[in-house]
């Protein structure tokens, strides 16, 4: 009888675990093959052990891509945070309107990338664009965002950081509803302002919230893609080509889809070293606590 | 343990029935002539006229051999990926659409080599294409596409700029310092108006390296990256685009977001160099001023950059004796005519015909600038299995010299440095 039921078991997951199986993790297996290979994604693939590994150690471009991604991460993960707690805060006061604005700021988030990056290309026009118009008539500094190498970069972080603020918001604020008030009212009793409210209440409590928001976006800021493909592809000068537009092109441009399936991988051991230190830090701090 | 064995054996299960599904359909005999119908499945991309001018020419087909159907496989705008994708998946049409992709995909051996098929043919002669653009299609000297269409870039010039400049209108055998000194005096800065519009990609680059007698694509002893040549060719688009600001710099031409039509469209540009695809569209919706074309301006040779359209059979196809039939009505007579009608290109054989029909055309005046360009054109990039790769770190590094990050001579030095890489 249990096995019998335990097979049914198997069976209704199974959709699941086919969907997963076909499409996880056999190109998950798969590219690590191909990262060993010279594969070109026609020829049969040849086994090269680990030569496309040592080749990306010396591939300038590559390293330079890495450093693009970082330097992404570095700045829209931390602003993005702030900002989207912030967000959740103003938005946690009791008001009208309140659902309203918080759909709002969620909207970017429902909306395809693509689209929201096509809508900003032209926002960002320098001649003719909203932003710069606004900009001339307030007599403000112009800056030539995409056009530049200098601003190209900045301007994709000013968007993504615009787009990610929803998401994070949305999980913050559940957090913040599961802070419950009464120690907000003893600490106020106690004299504490807004801000020691803050540091010493809010801040704490959200804890796992902002540990789970900041894990996800470097996750996500990490393997940055759709944006630069419409907005910049990659430029100008190659200042917005970031790991993932980077493999794309070594996968479908330039025939060596073995060597950008070693850059996909080296990309995931970045990714995955990152994540395990973040969340030993947060144990350790549990521990501590 | 045991559990799992279960599930894994309800996986293998379901995988099975589903793969059942996939298998393909059978065709019938290959070849067969008694009242079966072969079905060639053929590559199509571009614009609706375009697919238009396909459609036309496979119905004429169609109509002279009632037995061979042409099936279209529309691989949309990302050509490569998805022609790539049907390759590795064995879905291959029999006849693709892949242009600069020809050599590295024979030579990763998923080709048909067409010269047997042209040797035994009486009808087909090749003698009537330009030597220099079948060249493109050889690997080891077989030969594995073949053109149907091609379109050197000419300039582009509006005479009403040039009326009020009080300039001549260029002649077909005029020089770069000609064209230089004309984009100068085009030039009003005032009006932010600009001589020429230099776009910094591909063709029109190459184009002026190629006529100083420098070959990017070349093999790396080949290139004349090294040669005064190159140097001076590199200062000179330098001093157009950044010193003299004859023409917007590409991040000006980033910020305006308009394509070259576009530009020339508005007058702030007055001449820009491309290819016949404008023609269509300058013929459906007229410039708001009088136009010409004339040649690229000769420097050491007046060779030019080419937008070229071919078809090639893959060697998977399963009735090759039928996809060279319809391959050569394409690229024969027939085929040639119906491309010369549509204006958009020309016919990328010498067929009189056809290029009659282009001079008769009379769109615009001087459209023979196009005719006489086709032997001249020059199409090394082509023959280049890393193509994009070189391109798209050529492109970099001219942009870095454009923003002022690299002078003409540090430029030469990286692009020596980036060819030898990629070519090794």
């Amino acid at each position: 009888m249990v096995r019998k039921e335990t097979a049914w078991g198997y069976f209704f997951i199974a959709p699941m675990m086919i969907g997963f199986a076909v499409f996880m993790l056999y190109p998950f297996v798969y590219s690590f093959y191909l990262s060993l290979t010279s594969s070109d994604g026609i020829v049969a693939p040849k086994f090269i052990g680990f030569d496309n590994y040592a080749k990306l150690l010396k591939d300038t471009t590559f390293l330079r891509s890495l450093r693009v991604t970082l330097y992404f991460t570095l700045v829209t993960v931390p602003v993005g945070a702030a900002l989207s707690l912030l967000a959740a805060m103003l938005l946690n006061i009791k008001m009208r309107f309140v659902t309203w604005y918080r759909t709002a700021f969620f909207l970017p988030v429902i909306t395809s990338m693509v689209a929201i990056a096509t809508v900003w290309k032209w926002l960002y026009n320098t001649d003719y664009g909203l932003i710069n118009s606004i900009f001339a008539a307030l007599g403000l500094y112009e800056p030539p965002w995409l056009a530049s190498a200098k601003w190209a970069l900045p301007s994709i972080m000013i968007m993504s950081i615009w787009k990610g603020i929803g998401f994070n918001m949305v999980i913050f604020l559940a957090g913040l509803q599961g802070i419950s008030p009464s120690l907000y009212e003893s600490a106020k009793i106690d004299g504490a302002g807004a801000f020691r409210r803050f540091t010493n209440i809010t801040f704490p409590l959200l804890r796992h919230t902002t540990v789970f928001v900041v894990i996800m976006s470097i996750i996500s800021s990490f393997q940055v893609f759709d944006q630069v493909y419409v907005m910049t592809q990659g430029g100008p000068a190659k200042s917005t080509s970031v790991v993932v537009y980077y493999i794309y092109q070594n996968a479908f441009q330039f025939f060596q889809q073995g060597y950008a399936s070693a850059m996909a991988y080296v990309l995931f051991a970045i990714i995955f070293i990152v994540t395990l230190l973040q969340t030993r830090l947060a144990k350790n701090k549990d521990v501590d606590g | 343990m045991k559990k799992f064995g279960v599930g894994l054996a309800v996986i293998v299960l379901l995988a099975g029935l589903l793969s059942g599904c996939s298998k393909g359909e059978v065709t019938g005999n290959p070849d067969t002539a008694g009242g079966k119908q072969t079905v060639i499945r053929m590559a199509v991309s571009g614009s609706e006229q375009e697919k238009q001018l396909r459609y036309e020419t496979a119905n004429l087909f169609m109509k002279e051999h009632p037995d061979i159907k042409i099936e279209w496989v529309d691989i949309g705008t990302e050509r490569y990926q998805k022609t790539l994708t049907l390759i590795s998946g064995g879905n291959a049409p029999d006849i693709l659409y892949i242009n600069e992709w020809t050599v590295p995909l024979a030579k990763r051996d998923v080709l048909l080599p067409l010269d047997d098929y042209i040797n035994k043919d009486p009808d087909f002669n090749l003698g009537e294409f330009y030597p220099s653009v079948i060249d493109a299609y050889k690997v080891d000297g077989k030969l594995y596409g073949i053109p149907q269409e091609i379109s050197p870039y000419v300039i582009f010039y509006n005479k009403d700029l040039f009326d009020k400049a009080n300039l001549p209108y260029p002649k077909d055998n005029w020089t770069e310092e000609q064209f230089l000194e004309t984009a100068s005096k085009l030039t009003d800065p005032a009006n932010k108006r600009y001589g020429y519009l230099y776009e910094n990609f591909g063709a029109p680059l190459d184009g002026f390296l190629t006529r100083n007698n420098v070959e990017l694509y070349a093999d790396p002893a080949n290139t004349h990256l090294d040669s005064p040549e190159a140097l001076e060719t590199l200062t000179m688009l330098k001093k157009m685009v950044v010193d003299d600001h004859v023409s917007p710099s590409p991040s000006e031409q980033q910020a305006a977001g308009q394509g070259s039509d576009a530009q020339f469209r508005n007058q702030q540009v007055a001449m820009i160099s491309s290819g016949m695809w404008y023609l269509p569209t300058f013929k459906k919706d007229p410039l708001p001023f009088k136009w010409d074309v004339v040649r690229m301006p000769a420097k050491q040779n007046q060779q030019t950059k080419v937008g070229a359209l071919s078809w090639s059979i893959s060697k998977s196809t399963k009735h090759p004796e039928a996809a060279w039939e319809v391959l050569k009505f394409f690229v024969g007579a027939e085929g040639m005519k119906i491309v010369a009608k549509y204006n958009m290109a020309l016919p990328a054989s010498s067929n009189a015909e056809a290029n009659q029909l282009i001079l008769d055309s009379a769109f615009p005046e001087n459209v023979k600038a196009f005719v006489d360009s086709a032997p001249d054109v020059r199409m090394t990039e082509f023959m280049n299995g890393r193509y994009s790769e070189i391109s798209d770190a050529v492109k970099e590094i001219v942009d870095r010299m454009m923003l002022g990050q690299l002078t003409p001579e540090q430029a030469r030095q990286e692009l020596i440095a980036k060819v030898n890489e990629k070519s090794s």
